[in-house]
């Protein structure tokens, strides 16, 4: 006890310094996994922004037919969407995007449903996409760049989606929301 | 003297690697926020790239010289807003702007937000007469 009393001054300093560096490194630690978790967030939702830009570039590629079917729900999601194109043997192909519903996460007591995304070839499965959207809709736009539900006057096929990652312990955690969006005219609608 | 020297020497060291810790975070913070804005703001340009490209011709491209567009992109909460700024001038063959008229036109978009000074996104596309 009489050292401690002798010494207070320098305990509380060499205390204070060691909270500080343990806080620094503690905290370099999270922002250092953060970042890797937000790049891993980026590379997953650029992946699928490539195969969907040069997937939905091909609708009525070779084919009478276009877009076949596109279905929302009442949270604006495009759970459905297919569309004809040719297969490498030439072979008219129904490829068909599906979103279901997945996994549901809680973020500070909000209830976040995750969605996944399918994709088929004349149904069977051939690829499938991100299992962490939080959104995803393809929409079809005419000339001027206006909403059209109608396959005649669709021109243009905007898409977006918010790819998600969780960060942290499950009661404590933080979402990483990554945005895209894209709108592509596949050659096959100007005609 | 020295000792309380030293304590005091100790704990700004700490402290400046604490801040300088704090910086280069909010540093790579500020990076990934602007990324997602520039992917944003890309959609949104070249979705008004293909607007004008299919529905003005090519004589009255000089028309959208100037215009700026606001244009919103929908996020989870509500919407983010950008403009677009559009610029119509000639080039040659090999893309470099002519002072004189040519048979290429080429259109630029300019993507900003109120949250950055420096445009997010420029393309271009040469549209042939």
């Amino acid at each position: 006890m009489q050292f401690l009393l002798d010494h207070i001054a320098s305990i509380l300093v060499s205390g204070a310094v060691l909270l500080l560096v343990i806080a620094t490194n503690l905290n370099a630690q999270r922002a250092a996994i953060e970042e890797t978790v937000a790049y891993a967030a980026k590379v997953q939702t650029l992946n699928l922004a490539d195969f969907l830009e040069d997937d939905l570039l091909l609708v009525g590629d070779g084919t009478d037919d276009t877009i076949e079917t596109i279905e929302t729900n009442d949270d604006g999601q495009t759970t459905e969407f297919s569309f004809w194109r040719e297969d490498e043997m030439g072979v008219d192909m129904l490829v068909s995007y599906t979103l279901e519903e997945g996994d549901v996460v809680d973020v500070d007591g909000e209830k976040v449903q995750l969605y996944r995304l399918f994709r088929t070839e004349d149904d069977a499965a051939a690829g499938g996409g991100s299992s962490t959207l939080q959104a995803f809709s393809i929409t079809m736009l005419d000339e001027s760049g206006s909403t059209t539900g109608s396959v005649e006057s669709a021109r243009l096929l905007r898409v977006r989606a918010i790819n998600v990652y969780g960060m942290g312990d499950a009661d404590d955690m933080d979402l990483f929301r990554s945005y895209w969006g894209i709108t592509v005219r596949p050659p096959a609608l100007d005609s | 003297m020295s000792q309380t020297l030293m304590a005091f020497l100790a704990m700004m060291i700490a402290a400046l690697a604490a801040i300088n810790q704090y910086t280069s975070q909010m540093q790579a913070y500020d990076e990934a926020y602007r990324t997602e804005f520039e992917l944003m703001a890309n959609a949104l340009v070249v979705e008004q790239l293909e607007v004008i490209d299919m529905t003005t011709d090519w004589d009255d491209l000089e028309d959208w010289d100037g215009d700026e567009i606001d244009a919103e992109f929908e996020v989870h909460n509500g919407d983010i807003e950008f403009t677009l700024a559009i610029s119509v001038q000639f080039v040659d063959d090999d893309g470099t702007p002519s002072e004189s008229e040519t048979s290429n036109k080429e259109v630029a978009i300019q993507a900003t937000s109120d949250r950055y000074t420096v445009a997010l996104v420029t393309l271009t596309r040469v549209i042939s007469e």
